[in-house]
């Protein structure tokens, strides 16, 4: 079956929009935190949580109990609930006599489950009867047509076929259906970690998955005839039309069906939209899939397997499941109730005989006790609940004399509040959340300083860099900024000893310029160790060898498992010992020349054939001359032919010689064309001396750092450290793709120090004295230790009063470390450790290969503050804050303010909802327990052995002995500049704007001149005064 | 006459297709200490007509029997319902004596063998109303989850049913293994198979009740203390009784 080009294209477009919806999955090597809403961001975000909850199942909101704990702990504003309350009750009509506000704190403050849970079978009327104690006089009949329809909505509508299947006969095809796709990912998308590889991935997820179904004997033993369904159409498309056309889905609803089946596995198929869409991913170049080859596989195994159990009884389309409910509503109730897990416990087995049976006469008489059962189950259970509530409300014997009509308005106004409440419990926290910044702001003008600060330090607007910011300012005159991790930067860094380029910037940014780490201290020859290690690696990847090497040196590994379990600190120091320190480098971050350029090419190629000549042909070294090494170059370069002399000097046979050379084209890559594409990255690296001093300047001018510069300026980046962690990326910075900030570090560092870029600079207005000296620096968050970096570059002069520089962040680190700790540990005495304790225990974390919590991360995040230190520098916000240094003076354009909104607000906000949904439903939008975690692929993890790709962030990160340990609140960003200033900024940026406007984020502008507080709420700008208790008044909708 | 012995025989220690009589009688026993008495006393009355009437039993009912274990162990596997899973467990089992009785073991023995299957059953029976209180029904696939939330009911749900599938070292294993001990080399095949469905059909009763995430609204009362307590000193004064009437040699050849 061929296809029309304008079907396909038509096809190919259904797909697409059905993909919207799914967040991009990135691999784990660099997490990107991400909004797992993201494809929802255009609508409101009520709208998007329900929109969520539909396609995902995922709860939009914390169970109720949760939020009447945060409510004791004095997390959520009561009068802020209350006043939330009081506007959803303006909203509906009285019950006479019945106080709705008091009735509905009541239910929200006291009650701890939700009432509202849909009736089935009871109505008003049954409720009123149990509530009575009038039971019996509840309806006995039904009515069919209602039900009828009932079950259309609930089995029919947009589900997969196979799925309302499952649920009206038991059948597990949606189980099997993913685990047989999965496997298939598994096999298809691996990047390195199996050491046997899926055959022909190179002509796409479909082509390679069809030559392989069509001999899959474990289809075969199940019976699965999917060749019958792949002769139909060589193409994905073909394969889906022809599916649906077989289960007779109407054209119209397609997308939404394409959507609810791309959701069910949403991990694999975020990551092959990712991957489809990322232009230099190796693997997505090589081994090529999109959404559509994915969908055409599911759909085919789908059917396939569908039609395995599709017989008389089960309806194998649309149009016979639709004839199926009609025909036999009884039964299909009677199925649904029982497979879907709702079915009255008391009648279980009698339904399950029933339906088992299939007799007609036996269905319809269980039919009508099941349903009168149902009926008064019901309509008792809600009877209970709401006079429980009553009870609460001191007012139960209200709900007896309620007439049927007022009770039932009564229902319909609890069932519109529970859906309503999230909202109320979310904006009454982030009340508190607002009170809580405020209280503690520094509004009043800056004190000029009479001397400059000992240090200045520009930190990652990171929310863990705010605690140590606040200790290194508490222990000395150190001054302190917040810039996004990547210093404004963007680079792509090619590390000494790594063959591939790692981009160290935002995720939705691609870097221009590449950096080369280059070694400065000599050849070293790999450690004994090292070989080991790589010998050991080789073996893993072998399928047969490890069988054997487990009996042979399976004990060595008895060691190591021991030294890391039991005393892991002091088992990785030794181990560290056995490899060579780190050498010391330089970065090369200068324009090349072109002749610059084709000298670094011609040593690159040089070294390269040297030691292939060493490592292929065991030359010494004293025969390895120049000149041979030239020829060699030259030859390979097809710039000469391979001569007899070459062949002598390498005694080698002609053949033999020739085979070499080809060897260098082909496994060295010495030819033309990789020369080429050498030579252009070649032309990628550095910077241009006014590039470097743009990006200086703009660094420096965005956090109002343009004078009083300090003797030292350290440019900390931050990174962390952790053993046997899939998540360790996500520690790492997120403003450099999920990396060490440590080379962005480096690189603006060296560009500062250069006099040539101070002079450009000092042209533009900018003046950095002569004796500023810019440091770059590692925090890593694990251990909260400040590492200096490039310490052979530090002038002479500073030299002196380096001991105190160290000192200084030491000091800020052990107190840093001690706060930190007291919330990963709680002391069992009450007292938290000590600076040395906490210290000792920060290490041990970060080497400790159990330790599935090794750094809270960015849990608790819940504040963007944009403006100047001095704000926020008095209010200790407990790490919880992203501080982006800005000083609207220097910003008359709003070009800074804008940059920061487009840049670290959006990703400060991604970060926000990722922490967010995946505190609220941890299965659903996060990644589950650690320990059930299975890395798949080197790419992503799974929860066992086969599961979806879980996205999201793990229990540990977000949980604590299971509760929430993050608080779930929307990003409360403030920016401090007047407030036309920071409005226009806002609107003059589309994605922030689109995310005000539709509450994603909360947003405050403070106005340094009137002192006035602007928020942005339902649909507009509500001027705050500033008082001392600052409360805010929420209303029911948003 | 002899027939009817036969006939009477074959209701008490079930043999399909009179085995249906047992399954149907048990479930609709309507009170848990009712359904203890019967799972007591059925075999034991099947063993006493037997004995009683020194009815000539033919040499087919031992593998007539087997395969009456077979069909009921088989059939167990696709049950949620705990009361039948009981019936059909009992059934298996209580047809396992025909192997003894068509070989001539003595009355004692065949008694005990009896009273070592129905000791674990009756514990399983047990628990089937401390899941009705809390759940509404002892339905498995229903209420999943109840490891983390009722963990002390899942306990002893898992050992009562571990007891009743003839695990060491209850009662029902050392009545299993006295069969087996007396059973040619085909027929002991035959009972081990049996007693791998036992265990295969345990699992997935538990697997319906024990795994999985609670899907109710409110969480029920766990045993109290006292009454975990009871009963695992109940199911360890069972093992132990049984252990050491074993060694004696009450329970025949093992």
């Amino acid at each position: 079956m061929s296809l029309a080009l304008d079907r396909k294209l038509k096809i190919r477009a259904m797909v697409y929009v059905a993909g919207e919806p799914i967040p991009y999955f990135w691999p784990m090597r660099n997490f990107i935190h991400h909004n797992p809403l993201h494809g929802l961001e255009k609508l409101p975000f009520v709208q998007a949580v329900e929109k969520g909850q539909a396609l995902f199942h995922g709860r939009g909101f914390l169970p109720r109990k949760t939020y009447q704990r945060f409510l004791q702990e004095g997390k959520i504003d009561r009068a802020s609930l209350l006043a939330g309350v009081q506007d959803f009750v303006a909203t509906r009509s009285s019950v006479p006599g019945v106080d709705l506000s008091h009735w509905l704190m009541t239910l929200l403050t006291q009650v701890a489950e939700p009432l509202s849970k849909a009736c089935v079978m009871a109505g008003t009327r049954d409720v009123h009867h149990a509530l009575n104690g009038k039971l019996s006089e509840c309806a006995s009949s039904v009515d069919m047509a209602e039900l009828s329809a009932w079950l259309h909505e609930k089995v029919d509508g947009a589900r997969p076929i196979y799925e309302a299947v499952d649920t009206l006969f038991g059948t597990h095809i949606g189980t099997t259906l993913d685990d047989l796709l999965i496997k298939s990912c598994l096999d298809f998308f691996d990047e390195g970690q199996s050491a046997w590889t899926m055959p022909g991935r190179e002509s796409g997820l479909f082509n390679a998955w069809r030559e392989l179904s069509r001999r899959n004997v474990r289809l075969f033993l199940r019976g699965v005839n999917i060749s019958q369904i792949l002769a139909q159409s060589s193409t994905p498309e073909g394969v889906i039309a022809y599916v649906m056309d077989t289960l007779a889905v109407p054209e119209a609803r397609w997308a939404d069906y394409f959507s609810r089946e791309l959701v069910h596995l949403h991990g694999w198929a975020g990551f092959i939209r990712w991957r489809s869409n990322a232009k230099h991913y190796y693997w997505g170049q090589h081994y090529p899939a999109d959404l559509v080859d994915f969908l055409a596989v599911r759909l085919a195994l789908g059917l396939a397997l569908l039609k395995e159990e599709t017989g008389s009884n089960v309806p194998g389309s649309a149009p016979e499941l639709a004839q199926f409910i009609d025909a036999h509503t009884a039964e299909a109730f009677l199925r649904y109730e029982f497979y879907s897990g709702n079915v009255v416990p008391q009648l279980a087995a009698k339904v399950e005989d029933a339906v088992l049976r299939g007799n007609q006469s036996i269905i319809s008489h269980v039919f009508t006790a099941y349903v009168e059962r149902k009926r008064a189950d019901e309509a008792m259970l809600l009877a209970q609940r709401l006079h429980a509530w009553g009870t609460q409300a001191s007012a139960a014997f209200r709900l007896t004399s309620l007439s049927v009509e007022a009770l039932d308005s009564l229902l319909a106004t609890v069932q519109a509040f529970e859906q309503a409440e999230g909202m109320l419990w979310l904006r009454a926290m982030e009340a508190r959340a607002m009170q809580v910044l405020l209280r503690d702001l520094d509004v009043t003008p800056p004190i000029p300083r009479d001397k400059r600060p000992f240090a200045q330090a520009l930190f990652c607007i990171d929310t863990r860099s705010e605690r140590i910011r606040r200790q290194l300012e508490h222990i000395g005159d150190y001054q302190t900024y917040g810039i996004a991790g990547f210093f404004g930067v963007p680079i792509g860094i090619l590390e000494l000893g790594k063959g591939s380029e790692t981009h160290l910037c935002p995720a939705v940014v691609t870097p221009k310029n590449l950096v080369l780490e280059m070694n400065a201290s000599g050849p070293v020859d790999e450690s004994v160790v090292g070989v080991f290690e790589h010998a050991l690696h080789e073996l893993k990847n072998s399928v047969l060898a490890p069988f054997a090497a487990v009996e042979a040196i399976g004990l060595l590994f008895g060691f190591d498992m021991i030294g890391k379990t039991i005393m892991p600190l002091a088992y990785s120091r030794w181990r560290r010992k056995l490899f060579p320190a780190k050498q010391m480098t330089r970065l090369l971050l200068d324009k090349l020349g072109r002749e610059q350029a084709d000298s670094i090419l011609r040593a690159v190629q040089r070294a390269v054939i040297v030691k292939a000549v060493e490592h292929e042909l065991g030359l010494p070294p004293e025969r390895i001359t120049d000149d041979l090494v030239r020829q060699l170059r030259e030859t390979a370069l097809t710039n000469q032919l391979p001569s007899d002399e070459l062949a002598h000097q390498l005694s080698l046979e002609m053949a033999a010689c020739n085979a070499f050379v080809t060897r260098l084209r082909d496994a060295y890559r010495i030819n033309r064309r990789f020369s080429r594409l050498q030579f252009e990255r070649l032309g990628r690296i550095g910077f241009t001396t006014n590039e470097q001093a743009h990006l200086l300047g703009q660094a420096l001018r965005s956090i109002g750092l343009v004078e009083h510069f300090s003797r030292f300026v350290l440019l900390v980046g931050h990174g962390s450290t952790s053993e046997n962690n899939p998540y360790e990326s996500a520690l790492d910075c997120g403003a450099c793709g999920g990396n060490s900030g440590i080379f962005n570090a480096r690189t603006l560092a060296q560009m500062a120090n250069k006099s040539e870029v101070r002079r450009r600079l000092r042209e533009q207005g900018l003046d950095i004295p002569a004796d500023v000296c810019f440091v770059a620096a590692l925090h890593n968050t694990t251990t909260d230790e400040i590492t200096i970096l490039d310490r052979e570059l530090i002038p002479p002069a500073h030299l002196i009063y380096l001991e105190r520089l160290h000192k200084g962040l030491k000091a800020a680190s052990r107190l840093c470390a001690q706060e930190r700790m007291a919330t990963l540990v709680p002391s069992d005495t009450g007292v938290p450790p000590d600076a040395n304790a906490s210290s000792r225990l920060a290490l041990r974390n970060a080497s400790d290969w159990s330790q599935a919590r090794p750094e809270w991360g960015l849990s608790r995040n819940a504040y963007f503050v944009i403006g100047r230190r001095q704000l926020t520098q008095r209010a200790g916000l407990a790490g919880r804050a992203f501080l982006n240094s800005y000083d609207w003076r220097v910003d008359p354009k709003r070009r800074l303010l804008e940059s920061i909104l487009t840049g670290p607000l959006v990703v400060g906000q991604w970060i926000n909802m990722e922490h967010y949904f995946s505190t609220v439903d941890n299965e659903r939008y996060g990644s589950g327990n650690k320990a059930y975690h299975n890395v798949a692929g080197r790419f992503g993890v799974m929860t066992g052995n086969l599961s979806d790709l879980r996205t999201g962030l793990p229990a540990q990160t977000v949980l604590k002995d299971g509760h929430p340990y993050h608080e779930p609140l929307r990003l409360i960003t403030l920016i401090e500049a007047p407030f036309e200033h920071a409005r226009s900024a806002i609107e003059g940026v589309v994605t922030i704007k689109r995310l005000v406007q539709n509450g994603w984020i909360r947003m405050l502008v403070l106005d340094p001149e009137t002192r006035a507080l602007h928020l942005y709420d339902h649909g507009a700008w509500q001027q705050v005064d500033l008082p001392d208790a600052f409360v805010l008044e929420p209303t029911g909708s948003d | 006459m002899a027939i009817l012995s036969l006939l009477a025989i074959g209701i008490f220690l079930p043999l399909f297709p009179l085995s249906m009589v047992w399954t149907a009688f048990f479930k609709y026993v309507p009170w848990a200490w009712l359904r203890a008495l019967i799972l007591l006393a059925w075999p034991q009355i099947g063993l006493t007509i037997a004995f009683s009437t020194h009815a000539q039993l033919p040499q087919w009912a031992a593998g007539w029997g087997l395969l009456t274990a077979a069909l009921y162990a088989l059939r167990m596997l696709t049950l949620r319902d705990f009361s039948t899973w009981i019936a059909f467990i009992a059934a298996s089992a209580f047809a396992l004596l025909w192997i003894g009785l068509v070989n001539g073991n003595s009355e004692a023995v065949l008694r005990f063998q009896g009273l070592g299957f129905s000791a674990s059953f009756i514990i399983a029976a047990a628990v089937v109303p401390m899941l009705k209180n809390r759940l509404g029904a002892a339905y498995g696939g229903l209420h999943c989850g109840m490891v983390q939330r009722l963990p002390r009911l899942a306990g002893v749900l898992v050992l009562a049913v571990l007891a009743a599938t003839a695990t060491p070292l209850f009662p029902s294993f050392f009545a299993l293994m006295a069969v087996l001990s007396e059973a040619s080399f085909m027929t002991a095949v035959g009972v081990l198979m049996v007693w791998l469905l036992w265990s295969w059909a345990a699992v997935r009763l538990l697997q319906g009740f024990l795994p999985g995430v609670w899907s109710r609204a409110q969480t029920p009362p766990d045993l109290s203390l006292r009454t975990t307590w009871l009963s695992g000193l109940g199911l360890v004064t069972l093992a132990g009784a049984a252990t050491v009437l074993s060694s004696m040699g009450f329970t025949g050849g093992w």
